[in-house]
């Protein structure tokens, strides 16, 4: 089975991007690539509770919940990132593991791709 | 009507220079509305040299970030920063 890493780097409302980011995961799982997500940068912003986007946008935190019933188990935060941005784990509405910038490398090198976005 | 101006910060603080360019030439009696992901800058300490600082409240709510705002900062809705951009001669967007 071909393990997927997607580095994921944009905030959640900003543009289309974290949301293109998470149909690249859905669909990759669909075709039985193990898909683990990192959150990076504003892209950490993805991750927090009571997301309640105005009428039109679909709430991201809520497509996040559903990565479980895709077999989406795996899911990391970079730890600097959060720090920047006076973050927490416990801001967090996902488990996910906290993960510091300069060990990034290695765990890419354990994925047979990486896609950052 | 108000001589200040009213700056419309719309850029994340992390992404590009929206934020600081404006702050470096917003004068003291001006006003700042953060809005889309500038919203995000409202969550972190720093001094402001603005009279005011506005976050757009669906913005806000939007990100999951009500429960983050700084002291200071209060939330505007749609129709307040209509107002407060026909109370004042210039506004300015920051993107």
């Amino acid at each position: 089975m071909t393990s997927l890493l997607l580095i994921s780097r944009q905030s959640p409302y900003g543009g289309s991007y974290a949301h293109e980011a998470l149909d690249i995961a859905l669909s990759a799982a669909a075709f039985d690539i193990a898909v683990s997500l990192l959150f990076m940068d504003d892209g950490v912003y993805q991750l927090l509770k009571d997301q309640h986007p105005n009428h039109g946008s679909k709430n991201l935190g809520a497509v996040l919940g559903a990565l479980p019933l895709y077999d989406i188990n795996e899911l990391w935060v970079e730890s600097d990132s959060l720090v920047a941005r006076h973050l927490q784990t416990a801001d967090l509405a996902h488990a996910a593991q906290s993960i510091p910038g300069g060990e990034i490398a290695e765990l890419v090198s354990r994925f047979d791709r990486v896609l950052t976005i | 009507m108000s001589d200040a101006t009213v700056h419309l910060i719309q850029k994340s603080p992390f992404d590009g220079q929206a934020l600081e360019s404006c702050l470096r030439v917003c004068a003291p009696n001006d006003l700042i509305v953060l809005m889309y992901d500038a919203v995000y800058a409202a969550t972190m300490p720093r001094q402001w040299p603005a009279t005011a600082v506005y976050a757009l409240a669906d913005d806000v709510s939007a990100r999951g970030i009500s429960d983050k705002l700084q002291r200071g900062i209060d939330t505007i809705d749609y129709t307040g920063l209509v107002e407060l951009c026909a109370a004042h001669r210039h506004s300015q967007s920051w993107f």
